[in-house]
């Protein structure tokens, strides 16, 4: 516990008044010994309420010192008590309460011996759990990012298949021309929306300030769907836009942006329903 | 009393100096029948307590353990408890209101007021409400439950009423 957190509480305040539990007691004087400032911050409260007390004084009537000490003599010190040292003894030796306090003492002692450990560390501890949480962290996110890329993967995989399984969807693979003879794209046309989606299935990066450009060809003329770029996802479908009648689909490589109408000896794939 | 000095007396008392006795006597007895005083209120079962409390710490000074706390915490304990005790046992302390209790101590002269004059004008100016839980529960001996009741407030109340009591008094006291 943070000794500065556990003066905060109040509890030092309620131990010198008395309004402390047996274990709250333990627990005290197990703080106190431990930590200097508790120690201190107890002496402190404890002076302040002397003070206090000293200056609620009323003095007794001066007979009463004399009366006391003449009872001293018929009155067995400490030091000579025989009953005091058998009150002190026997509790500790037959009944459990004594038990339980011989527990208790050696619990305290094993707590001061961990607290005081602990906080003779703590710097150290403290810095190495924190650049183990850090690390932790690290591992956690990494972890979170590859779940949600699994996560949209799956998904990515699952639109795929219903696309592919839709009755309404036509699937028309462009192949590679001679300009590049293993690029392969794919069209999934749906007839009945006339929505396009494009999948990527291995295109050559284009050069800077170049970028793809799809076509449709309908009625016998080139229409643009749109530009793309490449990326290292294989799984992605690219909203194009919709065509109604298409019959063939096309692939050029134009300046970024687009052009209006396709550079045909860039044409890269093309395929036809 | 400084530290070194109540560590030497605590050692010649454990070992039955009768004038260290007298010593701790003149020292702590005008606190400690101050505090009887508001407890049982009755000048007679006042000295019949305080009497039977120093009887007990000349006995029982064996069983005073300095790390637990200073000499005259401990010598409070005793000495309150036995009034306590006593009024428990008159069962008086039902019948006295604590505003009594109050009231009367606040009347309650001190015996030493050369050093202590100006931070008891001080004292007087701490909150009401402060000053009541210290001495309900310092001087009177009063569970926290009790205070609650007594003051009609939470509990919770007492609790940090309690501290920021403590703390407005060291300030004034520091002062």
């Amino acid at each position: 516990m943070d000794p500065k957190q556990y003066i905060e509480s109040g509890i030092l305040e309620r131990y010198l008044l008395g309004h402390c539990t047996t274990e709250e007691i333990q627990e005290v004087q197990c703080m106190a010994r431990v930590f200097a400032e508790v120690q201190a911050e107890l002496d402190a409260i404890e002076q302040a309420l002397q003070t206090y007390a000293s200056m609620q004084a009323v003095a007794p009537p001066a007979d009463l010192k004399a009366k006391i000490l003449a009872r001293l003599d018929d009155q067995p010190n400490a030091e000579t008590s025989q009953e005091l040292r058998e009150t002190k003894v026997v509790p500790m030796q037959s009944s459990s309460t004594g038990n339980k306090w011989a527990i208790a003492a050696a619990a305290c002692f094993l707590l001061a011996m961990g607290l005081g450990y602990l906080y003779n560390n703590s710097q150290k501890q403290l810095g190495l759990l924190n650049s183990q949480m850090a690390a932790m962290q690290n591992n956690l996110d990494a972890a979170n990012a590859l779940t949600l890329s699994t996560r949209q993967q799956l998904q990515k995989t699952g639109n795929m298949l219903t696309m592919i399984n839709d009755t309404a969807i036509q699937r028309v693979s462009m192949k590679g021309l001679p300009i590049a003879q293993n690029a392969l794209a794919t069209i999934y046309w749906n007839k009945q929306n006339k929505q396009v989606y494009l999948n990527i299935n291995n295109m050559p990066q284009p050069a800077t300030g170049k970028q793809y450009q799809l076509w449709a060809i309908a009625d016998g003329k080139p229409v643009d769907l749109g530009v793309f770029d490449i990326t290292n996802d294989s799984l992605l479908m690219l909203k194009m836009h919709d065509i109604q009648n298409p019959q063939a689909f096309a692939v050029t490589l134009e300046p970024t942006g687009g052009s209006v109408s396709p550079t045909l000896d860039q044409m890269y794939v093309m395929g036809a329903l | 009393m400084p530290k070194t000095a109540e560590i030497q007396l605590v050692t010649l008392l454990k070992q039955g100096d009768k004038a260290a006795f007298s010593t701790l006597y003149d020292n702590y007895s005008g606190s400690l029948y101050g505090i009887v005083m508001r407890i049982v209120n009755d000048e007679d079962l006042a000295q019949d307590v305080l009497q039977e409390a120093m009887i007990k710490v000349w006995k029982n000074i064996a069983s005073y353990d300095d790390t637990k706390g200073t000499l005259f915490t401990w010598l409070l304990n005793v000495t309150r408890n036995l009034a306590i005790d006593k009024m428990r046992y008159n069962s008086k302390r039902q019948a006295d209101p604590i505003d009594n209790v109050m009231h009367k101590a606040d009347r309650a002269v001190s015996h030493n007021t050369e050093d202590t004059i100006g931070v008891k004008e001080l004292v007087a100016n701490l909150k009401p409400e402060f000053k009541s839980v210290i001495a309900m529960a310092y001087f009177n001996g009063y569970t926290q439950d009790e205070i609650s009741k007594e003051l009609n407030v939470p509990l919770g109340t007492v609790k940090t009423r309690t501290r920021n009591a403590l703390l407005e008094l060291r300030k004034i006291l520091k002062a």
